[in-house]
């Protein structure tokens, strides 16, 4: 057990965990067994998860969520505002809508995450992994101006979300692009999968950027399976059926010796369990995330209902 | 990186195999298979009783363990078999570890667990005219059998010369392959430093903190048993799983040699009115405290199967439980234990 004080971490769970990555897909489980098995699980507090993917209606949203007795922590929209301004207005756009619901539902965080240079299901390259002068000032201003947007008309924060495959993966990337965003508006998701994949060192980042680091999505990365799509320079997508994200307390970043350095910063935090699984047989994920709930509650991390809704 | 094992789900089967034929018994060691069991356990008595009625009209027959394993272990090929936990003050251990060893060539070792104790009912000593000694010298003879059970399934023979129990160049005979698992259960620090001496597997009892558990009757020791279990949480196991771990460090060995299990009193399937409903059926009818809430008592489990799991994952990081026992009969009304249910829909979580 950690000595530490985690009580200022707040766990939660999103649709990623439960293999969603799209608003509808075949391969995924429905919203209904989505919310039914999160909170049989017990946790309380959940994503949106891909847009689309929950009830749009707010009202609709509201029951099924009360029903369950569960919360909304945050959304996730994509974005590729390195391409210019009529990305960025597409994204104003995507993202006021996500902002409206969340709001709707008492939620103050929209995740950014960057447009993926591969494919979602196939792995190809859609695009250069490279990036250009301009089209990194395009990111920046872009994000700049979607974060200001989105917290003047709805109040709701912007968290960017360093992401595998996309132009913010590394290190030096992630550094580079919370030295040239405003703090003021601009703080991020810290991704602790993402992150281990791409080489980075997440107790670097939370010790150089304490202040930016408003939202985590606790992922973990088996180092065997890193090795390998390093050696065959295989895509995100090939290596999630691999089993790159594995459940917890396995893989990188060590869960203890994070949740110390998180609680350290004493702030409140969203810390959302997320396990890439993609595609994945629909009674899985519950068992992984039920042994999930009993893991953190033994280490002092909550809220995890004992009782059913 | 192996994954962790999940925890092992033994079912209690005392009450069912007292009465059980071949045939019954074989269709539930199926069962219990098909379902996802992990074991199956049985106490060792020579009968119950209830309280306020004389013996003559409360007495329960009881099964008799060693047998009923044996059946078991020759009816599956997967089902481990344990005693929690046989009574050794009765005769010389010798006897009743070479049943075991018996048990360990049949099924093979991995698959047997030797949970020995010091009985506790004097009810029992009692009617076999033996008088129950005091708690210390019970204590004192149970390091004693365990000491000789340790050198007689390790070394392959033993010579002691104790105050209780002696053995002169005495072989291990039949001799399994793999030896049985050693376990003791109990929740005082005397049988905690024991397990961490000798145990493979220690059975861990509720707090001694929360009340005596003795009485001149099964019944009255009983109800201090299951008050103490009821009272006991799972942050409080933990702390008195870190003594086990210090005495086997004393011992030379290292904290993980010993496994823990545990008794899974009662799982309350249910919405939160059910759950409701059992917790009060439960602090009335089995632990007789005043009604209050139950969830973090380390003997039982509340909700739905997710949660149940999730709790056993907890339990698992917070005091290295490896193994739960699913008793069968809980004295509450509402609705019986399920032993087949609770493996059918929590087994495939853990």
């Amino acid at each position: 057990m950690t000595s530490t004080d985690l009580s200022r971490l707040r766990l939660g769970t999103a649709p990623d965990s439960w293999g969603v990555w799209f608003a509808e897909d075949a391969h995924q489980v429905g919203w209904k067994q989505y919310l039914d098995d999160v909170a049989n699980a017990g946790y309380v507090w959940t994503e949106l998860g891909p847009q689309g993917f929950l009830p749009q209606d707010p009202q609709q949203l509201r029951d099924e969520l009360d029903q369950r007795g569960l919360k909304v922590c945050g959304g996730t929209v994509f974005a590729g505002l390195h391409k210019g301004k009529d990305a960025l207005d597409k994204a104003i756009a995507d993202f006021s809508r996500e902002a409206r619901l969340l709001t709707e539902v008492g939620a103050k965080y929209l995740i950014h995450l960057p447009e993926q240079y591969t494919d979602m299901h196939t792995g190809e390259a859609t695009q250069s992994g490279d990036i250009d002068p301009e089209q990194w000032s395009n990111l920046i201003t872009g994000t700049n101006e979607l974060a200001r947007v989105i917290f003047e008309e709805f109040g709701v924060e912007l968290v960017f979300h360093p992401h595998a495959d996309t132009h913010v993966d590394t290190q030096d990337r992630i550094e580079q692009f919370l030295k040239d965003t405003d703090p003021q508006i601009v703080n991020l998701c810290l991704d602790t999968g993402h992150i281990a994949y791409c080489g980075g060192d997440n107790f670097q980042i939370i010790e150089r950027f304490p202040e930016r680091i408003t939202y985590v999505h606790f992922k973990l990365v088996d180092p065997e399976v890193r090795e390998r799509v390093r050696r065959e320079k295989l895509s995100l997508a090939e290596a999630v059926p691999l089993g790159i994200m594995v459940e917890p307390p396995y893989g990188e970043p060590k869960v203890p010796a994070l949740l110390d350095a998180l609680a350290g910063l004493d702030r409140d935090i969203f810390t959302v369990i997320e396990q890439d699984l993609y595609p994945i047989a629909s009674h899985i994920p519950l068992a992984i995330q039920a042994r999930a709930a009993g893991y953190f509650t033994a280490l002092g991390l909550g809220p995890i209902r004992h009782w059913p809704y | 990186m192996p994954p962790q094992e999940a925890v092992q789900v033994y079912v209690e089967l005392t009450g069912f195999a007292t009465t059980a034929s071949r045939r019954e018994l074989a269709d539930y060691v199926t069962a219990l298979e098909d379902a996802g069991a992990a074991g199956v356990s049985v106490s060792d008595h020579l009968f119950g009783t209830s309280d306020g009625v004389p013996r003559s009209e409360s007495v329960q027959p009881v099964c008799e363990p060693m047998t009923t394993l044996a059946a078991v272990a020759a009816l599956s090929d997967r089902l481990g078999v344990q005693t929690v936990v046989a009574n050794t003050a009765w005769q010389h251990p010798a006897l009743l570890l070479r049943q075991f060893a018996q048990l360990a060539v049949l099924a093979g070792g991995e698959r047997v667990t030797a949970g020995l104790g010091a009985g506790w009912s004097t009810e029992e000593f009692d009617a076999i005219g033996m008088g129950m000694p005091p708690f210390r010298p019970r204590m004192d003879r149970l390091e004693e059998v365990l000491a000789l059970a340790g050198a007689l399934f390790v070394d392959g023979s033993v010579t002691v010369n104790g105050i209780y129990v002696s053995a002169q160049d005495l072989p291990l005979s039949p001799r399994p392959e793999t030896r049985p698992r050693i376990l003791v259960g109990g929740g005082s620090d005397r049988i905690l430093r024991m397990a961490g001496r000798y145990a493979d597997i220690l059975d861990l009892h509720g707090d001694p903190q929360h009340g005596k558990v003795a009485g001149a009757t099964m019944a009255q020791a009983r109800v201090g048993d299951a008050r103490r279990r009821a009272l006991t949480t799972v942050e409080e196991l933990a702390e008195r799983a870190r003594l086990v771990g210090a005495a086997a460090v004393e011992a030379g060995r290292m904290p993980e040699d010993v496994a823990v299990s545990t008794q899974i009193i009662y799982a309350a399937f249910g919405d939160s009115s059910r759950v409701r409903q059992a917790e009060r059926e439960l602090c009335e009818s089995w632990a007789g405290i005043p009604e209050q809430e139950l969830d973090r008592s380390a003997y039982l489990l509340f909700g739905e199967p997710a949660q149940m799991a999730a709790a056993l994952r907890e339990r698992q990081q917070a005091y290295g439980l490896s193994r739960i026992t699913i008793m069968a009969e809980s004295g509450i009304e509402l609705a019986p234990p399920d032993p087949l249910r609770f493996c059918r829909e929590v087994v495939p979580l853990l």
